[in-house]
């Protein structure tokens, strides 16, 4: 079984780079703004969340306040291009962070520290 | 005597009608005079300033540093200078600059400082707006960088291990430079009008129609290639015929798409564009209309000012480096063309561009 992950940011671009550098990794699950992230959260279970934090609709510190009104405690790895992303992360109550433009193997590294490591899909 | 008189006379006529506010203190630090500028300015009466009076203009937030910063150098005899927010006659508070230094009487013996304030809020404002600028420029060029390492990175890893790479990857690789390139040209574009020196133009006959044909179909593509969310809006053009104008094709083309861009920016997922092209009494007419969150009616003449950034477009929610709209105005003008607005707050925005039509074959 590989982990499940919701990745949310409404850069289609991101999305799609790490959906191609995680599919064969993680279960992935997209959305392009918080309120798409929370109705994804509705249907399935998920290990993690990658959530950028300037988005349309419903930004990422939204949606984070929403899940811990809901009482959802999925660990959520903050990804944004912001400079103070440190502080405003942990204020946050996010698991990790990581800024923009990030290292693939740092990403992978954070999501191991979070839930532990990826199994690999079956031959 | 008499001449030492005139002079006082003359040099308070100076001050009285000098253009920026002056006020003095006497030795218990406390004013005994303020031009009329000052007065102008804070639309008080004198008796009102005098004393610690004019305390009342200045912002709360501003007071104690300032205060303790002029009973400091009052103090200690030496000059400073300081910003603050002075309330002005219409209940706006303005920053102000203010130069103070001690004066001493003919003996010269200390006898407390004068002032002199200058309005300099436009100034503090387009500083504002300029840091503004620089960090969210560093959020928009780290944007396209992020896919573009990741491409990068899988596409080393599918190399490493002779896995065949994808063709598709490098084209959205590829299309993620062409837009950091695009961010670049923007930027450099900018600085160039920003040192008075106009964009090179080559001018052409350009058919408006297919224009904005071209353009819309970029942004179809770039949905495909993940530069642009499909957030499912309908766009829809109304170009009855094929509409000359005498120009710089590219240009022209960056106009269209910076337009175009902030209508699907603003605009609510599914929302509809609809894009309007005609020829009026000699002058090609092309509209984009949206039905996003609009903008408010006092700050529509601002929208292409540069860095400017309506009060409802919150950086969490549309991101953009404020350029776009001040690059369209001067492409437009240097066409002989006009950019405006008309907007309903919460309905939609619909962007007009007027250029001299182009008769004939």
């Amino acid at each position: 079984m590989k982990k499940r992950l919701l990745l949310v940011d409404d850069d289609p671009g991101i999305l799609d780079a790490l959906v191609v550098a995680l599919e064969n990794k993680y279960e992935l699950s997209v959305a392009q703004d918080g309120e798409q992230g929370l109705r994804e959260l509705d249907r399935g279970l998920f290990d993690a969340i990658v959530l950028d934090l300037m988005m349309p609709v419903l930004d990422g510190a939204s949606m984070m306040r929403e899940l811990s009104r809901r009482g959802i405690a999925i660990p959520v790895l903050v990804v944004s291009a912001s400079n103070d992303l440190e502080s405003r992360a942990s204020a946050l109550g996010a698991a990790g962070c990581i800024q923009k433009p990030f290292d693939l193997e740092q990403l992978e590294q954070k999501l191991g520290v979070i839930i532990g490591p990826a199994r690999a899909s079956a031959p | 005597m008499v001449i030492a008189t005139l002079e006082a006379r003359q040099y308070r006529t100076i001050v009285e009608h000098a253009p920026m506010m002056v006020w003095r203190s006497g030795r218990d630090a406390k004013f005994d005079y303020v031009n009329s500028t000052w007065l102008k300015f804070t639309g008080r009466r004198f008796e009102q300033e005098m004393g610690e009076g004019w305390l009342e203009a200045m912002h709360p937030d501003d007071r104690q540093r300032c205060v303790s910063l002029y009973l400091d150098r009052f103090e200690k005899r030496l000059p400073w200078e300081k910003e603050f927010r002075l309330l002005r006659h219409d209940g706006v508070y303005r920053y102000v600059l203010e130069q103070g230094v001690p004066y001493a009487d003919d003996r010269g013996e200390f006898s407390g400082c004068i002032g002199s304030v200058v309005d300099v809020h436009e100034r503090k404002e387009l500083d504002r707006a300029k840091t503004r600028f620089l960090a969210t420029m560093a959020h928009e060029l780290r944007t396209p960088l992020t896919p573009l390492r990741t491409y990068v990175q899988t596409l080393g890893r599918a190399a490493a291990e002779d896995a065949p790479l994808s063709r598709a990857l490098v084209e959205r690789l590829n299309a993620q430079l062409g837009k950091l390139t695009a961010l670049v040209q923007e930027l450099g574009d900018n600085a160039q009008l920003e040192e008075g020196r106009p964009l090179n133009l080559t001018m052409e006959r350009v058919d408006l129609a297919s224009l904005i044909q071209r353009v819309v179909d970029t942004h179809r593509a770039s949905v495909e290639l993940k530069l642009a969310p499909d957030r499912g809006h309908a766009i829809t053009v109304a170009a009855s015929c094929p509409c000359y104008v005498r120009g710089d094709s590219s240009r022209l083309e960056q106009v269209v798409t910076s337009l175009l861009d902030n209508a699907l920016k603003f605009s609510p997922s599914g929302g509809g564009i609809r894009i309007g092209l005609a020829a009026v009494e000699r002058e090609c007419r092309l509209t984009i209309a949206d039905e996003g969150i609009g903008v408010p009616a006092e700050e529509l003449s601002a929208l292409t000012r540069r860095y400017f950034r309506a009060s409802n477009a919150t950086e969490e929610s549309f991101p953009g480096i404020g350029l776009g709209l001040s690059l369209s105005r001067d492409i437009l003008e240097r066409h002989g063309g006009v950019l405006s607005f008309e907007s309903k707050l919460g309905r939609g925005t619909v962007a007009k561009i007027s250029l001299p039509e182009q008769p004939g074959a």
